[in-house]
């Protein structure tokens, strides 16, 4: 077997159904795709094309070998989109923490062209608040359906297909797709009208 | 409102939900009414879930938003960096977050813009590179650049430049609050080039201009930010990604050049062409393709391939007017695809714009090269910026000189040695380069004469010499030199280093290398430029030659070579060998690039060229057919092969006489040929010469008469007095007059066009007797019937001597020269020459000869009355 990458091995043993070799996983996916997310992310401006869904792709392609089967693909990218759902989430809260000055100045020495004022940091504002909430939401979901959560996760976070979660879950297509489709009515329910 | 957040209730909500799912949508309300009479909670839970189930969800947005605000740092108000305190927030970007700031001794009052780079994106070579390489950007001192003032490291190790600050709007935002009009508008846009082409004479990219990029002060003074900082970045960042396999797009794709699409190298032409999109947004508020902005895919590949839409066709009508013509050329110059078709600098563009402004005509009308260097020439304005780009992007892969020059001389390795060549030379430019420097920073236009000559007097110096031990090198350089002494047009400078060089390379014995063929074709190019076509050809024989031997058959070297060679026998009117040619290098072009391939159009157009020439109208017209359908399959309806099959086509049309097929063909032409290229090019020209001479056939005589005379000037003064279409308009108009019987202005015109043509294409070149099948036809109607005789037959006995006998064009000659024969009473001399006119017309039954049917019919109706009257005559001029 190729050594290209540790990720290879402990993906294979993680599916087999080594627990420890997800604890091993966990920290190496999280700090490439942190780091490949933040240069990746800064190159886009207008149009927010590049997905995080895109990214994972693209840590796939460098981090494991071409060799593995596609079930072990599928695995991956549940265990990514984990991972990129924690990684926004703690940035967007401490992006929340952060005082701005919201003045009318504009200075623009960035490479995105995204020039910030006070409706700039209004909008970004927002965007954070949306993805807390689609978080917190989804934390509220897993208390009452574990699965659809972890399904909605994978698929929102992760962009995995219907037939790479049919492998992680053991699910049918059909059974996904109620699942899904109930989930995210509910999820939509839930941000349209936030709990007070 | 309650939620389905009891797990009690959880199982019965979803089956419930479900099940109406499966219904009709406007059954659902009653079916969950009816199943939830006893429970109400449970109802309005399911009905709201049902009220959310087709909506969009948004939820990929929100993770995309929030991805897309990953890359900033935690926030540092109020820390100090450097000598700084952090004041505000005012900008972020994904490498990093922009603060102001202020000195923190408070020694004195200076707002600056500090930009701290992200961490987390940190790694020890990138962090290397950025503090050598701002030294670069420190040094960038333009009053309409923000100046880069300091940088360094922060405690916990992320690297951070300290900018000048900049109060102001973007550009666009300016501009349109400010109402400004396009002068105004373009008075802006030329110190903004002032200050991108002076960091361009700093080695300094810019890579990322884009509108927020420019930021205009209350003052009006534009200015500059970010000026190569995102070099620096992607520099840096681009290498960390290249060596992990993929290199991530970091665009901002609205303000992107080809050549960043494709992922090469900028350079640059690349702010030239950013420039250009700025500038067209500025003038008409649109992007230059019509494209929806959020399709990625579609606005890079309408980057690579789309032509831009005409700048006046997109703008208001109001601005619309103000942009046709000039400004609608310089856009859409700015905005070719290939670097080469661009500006060479944007200094030239600049200087475009300026002579607009000045109501000066412009260079990017002009489009063609040849066009442009005559002018050039003539305007003697040899700082050209050609050759700057060169420099500069010699200069980005130098080596010290020295140290390489002792290399070489110790290299015995042939491979090693070609590359520590091929490193001196570029080296030498780049000290080349370096001395002119001093001028740059005077505020004077870099001379690439100067420094061309200062490089050639160093060489030639003997005494200073550096390249003494390596011959081969200076060769090189001085063949280089003589390269852009001859793209200057400059000729006369650049025949010594192309004599050096070869004179070196043969003392050396190095005759049979590509370097030879090289200084080969410099040679070529000059001789060919000076009208030498019998030395040129002898050059392309010997270039041929030994490029075949040396590179092989199928070496652009020597399919350029051999081409060479087909251009000096057209051009010396040994058409029969430039066929042969011709015909050669299509089958070869074939092998090599297929049929579809562009040189192989070209080459089949040469063909087509040919017959035409030879009066083989048939097969031109069907290569040209070929031609058009090709081309236009391949590259477009709109491109410049395609246009200029086209208007071969037409030609071709209309030298045959077939002027109704001729008219819409032409037509069609010149309105692609004037969108496409200008009013000015050769191509449109040509297309207008072709017009008019169509409106001749068809009888329009005063429309005929007003476009021969329009292009006339215009080739005049786009061409120049002796240019062999300039020619060929002035020979036609002089037909025109001839043919209304204004023999006297006619007069003038034909004498200048023979003259001349006999100084520059020779006697018996095709092209000549044509012109002298003119003049002869004018001294016959001036009644100096001696002089027209003597001279169809000179005409005849050229087409004789060239084995030519067959050549449709020889119809009017001997008609010419029968009715001189008539007038002088030589009736047998009439009567055969009529009779072998007849004969080659009636084999040529697709060419139509002017006036030659009603030569024939008189000849006809004399003919019955001599068989009728003077059976004795008729009997005497069978027996001659």
């Amino acid at each position: 077997m190729s050594d290209k990458h540790p990720v290879t091995a402990l993906l294979q043993a993680w599916r087999v159904g080594e627990e420890s070799a997800l604890e091993q996983l966990t920290p190496l996916v999280y700090e490439e795709l942190r780091k490949r997310a933040g240069y990746l992310f800064s190159g886009e401006s207008a149009g927010h094309t590049l997905q995080p869904t895109a990214l994972v792709n693209e840590l796939y392609g460098r981090l494991v070998d071409v060799e593995v089967d596609w079930q072990d693909r599928a695995h991956f990218y549940a265990l990514c989109s984990r991972i990129m759902r924690h990684i926004l989430v703690d940035h967007a809260k401490a992006g929340r923490a952060t005082k701005r000055g919201g003045n009318m100045l504009i200075v623009s020495l960035d490479e995105t062209g995204i020039v910030e004022n006070a409706s700039e940091a209004q909008h970004r504002q927002t965007e954070t608040e949306d993805l807390i909430s689609l978080d917190q939401a989804l934390q509220q979901l897993a208390t009452l359906d574990k699965r659809k959560a972890e399904l909605v996760e994978m698929q929102v976070f992760g962009g995995l297909s219907f037939r790479e979660m049919g492998v992680v879950t053991g699910l049918s297509e059909s059974t996904l797709d109620r699942d899904l489709r109930f989930a995210r009515a509910w999820l939509r329910s839930r941000l349209a009208t936030p709990s007070v | 409102m309650s939620h389905a957040s009891d797990s009690s209730s959880w199982g019965e909500v979803e089956a419930l939900f479900h099940a109406a799912l499966e219904l009709p949508a406007d059954e659902r309300t009653a079916f969950v009414e009816q199943s939830c009479s006893t429970s109400p909670d449970i109802r309005d839970q399911v009905l709201l879930l049902l009220r959310h189930d087709a909506q969009a969800s948004g939820f990929t947005r929100i993770v995309g938003d929030a991805a897309c605000h990953l890359a900033v740092p935690p926030a540092r108000d109020g820390s100090v960096v450097g000598a700084y305190r952090l004041l505000t927030r005012i900008g972020e970007g994904g490498m990093g977050v922009v603060y102001s700031a202020e000195r923190a001794d408070n020694l004195y009052v200076k707002r600056v813009a500090i930009k701290l780079v992200n961490t987390a994106l940190v790694s020890d070579e990138l962090r290397q590179r950025f503090m050598s390489e701002r030294q670069i950007l420190a040094a960038l001192e333009h009053a309409n650049i923000a100046r880069l003032l300091d940088g360094g490291s922060t405690d916990d190790g992320s690297p951070y430049l300290v900018m000048e600050y900049v109060q102001g709007l973007p550009l666009d935002e300016y501009c349109d609050r400010r109402a400004l009009g396009v002068r105004e508008r373009l008075e802006l846009f030329v110190k903004i080039c002032g200050a991108v082409h002076y960091a361009h004479q700093q080695l300094v990219i810019h890579c990322d201009l884009k509108m927020s990029n420019i930021l205009v002060a209350d003052d009006g003074e534009p200015r500059l930010v970010d000026f190569g900082v995102s070099r620096l970045l992607s520099n840096a960042g681009g290498e960390e990604a290249a060596s992990e396999g993929s290199r991530p797009r970091r665009l901002t794709l609205r303000y992107a050049s080809p050549e960043q699409v494709r992922g090469d190298v900028p350079r640059t032409a690349t702010d030239g062409y950013v420039l250009g999109v700025i500038l067209y947004e500025l003038l008409t508020g649109m992007w230059p393709h019509d494209v929806a902005a959020d399709d990625q895919a579609a606005v890079m590949q309408a980057i690579l391939e789309q032509i831009p839409r005409l700048p006046s066709r997109v703008a208001t009508p109001v601005r619309a007017r103000q942009l046709r013509g000039d400004l609608d050329s310089i856009l859409m110059k700015s905005l070719q695809k290939e670097t080469t078709d661009r500006y060479e600098s944007v200094a030239r563009f600049s200087e475009d714009v300026t002579d607009y402004l000045a109501l000066r005509p412009v260079m990017a009308r002009a489009g063609n090269w040849h066009y442009r260097l005559r002018k050039l020439v003539r305007r003697n304005r040899v700082a050209s910026m050609a050759t700057t780009v060169l420099l500069l992007s010699a200069l980005a892969f130098t080596a010290t000189l020295a140290e390489r020059n002792r290399q070489v001389a110790a290299q015995r390795d042939v491979a090693a040695f070609e590359r520590d060549k091929a490193q001196a030379v570029t080296g030498f430019l780049a000290d080349m380069f370096a001395q002119a420097t001093p001028d740059v920073a005077q505020g004077r236009d870099i001379t690439v004469r100067a420094v061309l000559d200062s490089a050639g007097e160093s060489l030639t110096d003997s005494l200073d010499n550096s390249f003494a031990d390596n011959p081969l090198v200076a060769a090189t350089i001085r063949r280089t030199i003589a390269d852009v002494y001859l793209s200057l047009g400059l000729l006369d400078t650049a025949e010594p280093h192309i004599e050096f060089a070869l004179a070196t390379l043969r003392r050396e014995g190095q005759t049979e290398t590509e370097d030879y063929v090289r200084a080969l074709a410099a040679k070529d190019i000059l001789l060919g430029l000076r009208f030498e076509h019998e030395q040129a050809k002898a050059v392309s024989e010997e270039s041929f030659a030994i490029s075949s031997r040396v590179l092989g058959d199928n070496h652009p070297l020597t399919i350029a070579a051999l081409n060479s060679l087909g251009v000096k026998h057209h051009m010396t009117g040994n058409l029969t060998l430039a066929m042969t040619i011709f015909e050669e290098i299509y089958r070869r072009q074939v092998a090599r690039l297929g049929e579809r391939h562009p040189l192989t159009i070209r080459a089949l157009r040469s063909v087509g060229i040919i017959h035409h020439w030879l009066g083989h109208y048939t097969r031109a017209e069907q290569h040209y057919r070929d031609c058009v359908a090709l081309a236009r399959d391949v590259m477009g309806e709109r491109h410049s092969l395609t246009l200029g099959c086209l208007s071969n086509l037409g030609s071709v049309l209309e030298t045959t006489g077939r002027y109704v097929e001729a008219e819409p063909i032409i037509r069609q032409h010149l309105a692609q040929a004037r969108d496409v290229l200008g009013d000015d090019h050769p191509e449109t020209l040509r297309s207008m010469h072709n017009l008019a001479d169509v409106y001749r056939g068809l009888g329009r005589i005063a429309e005929a008469g007003d476009l021969f005379q329009k292009t006339l000037e215009r080739r005049r003064e786009a061409l120049g007095d002796a240019h062999v279409e300039t020619l060929q308009t002035q020979m036609k108009l002089a037909r025109l007059f001839r043919q209304i019987g204004d023999h006297d202005r006619a007069l003038p015109l034909m004498k200048d066009t023979l003259t001349r043509q006999r100084d520059t294409l020779g006697e018996t070149h095709p092209t000549t007797l044509i012109a002298a099948q003119e003049m002869a036809d004018l001294l016959l109607a001036r009644d100096e019937h001696e002089a027209a005789g003597a001279l169809y037959l000179s005409i005849l006995s050229a087409r004789e001597s060239a084995l030519d006998y067959e050549h449709p064009d020889s119809i009017a000659t001997l008609a010419g020269l029968a009715e001189v024969r008539l007038v002088q009473g030589n009736l047998a001399g009439y009567e055969q020459l009529m009779r072998r006119a007849i004969t080659l017309a009636d084999s040529h039954p697709r060419v139509s000869v002017p006036d030659f049917a009603e030569s024939r019919q008189a000849f006809l109706r004399f003919s019955d009355a001599v068989s009728a009257s003077m059976p004795d005559m008729r009997a005497s001029a069978e027996t001659h």
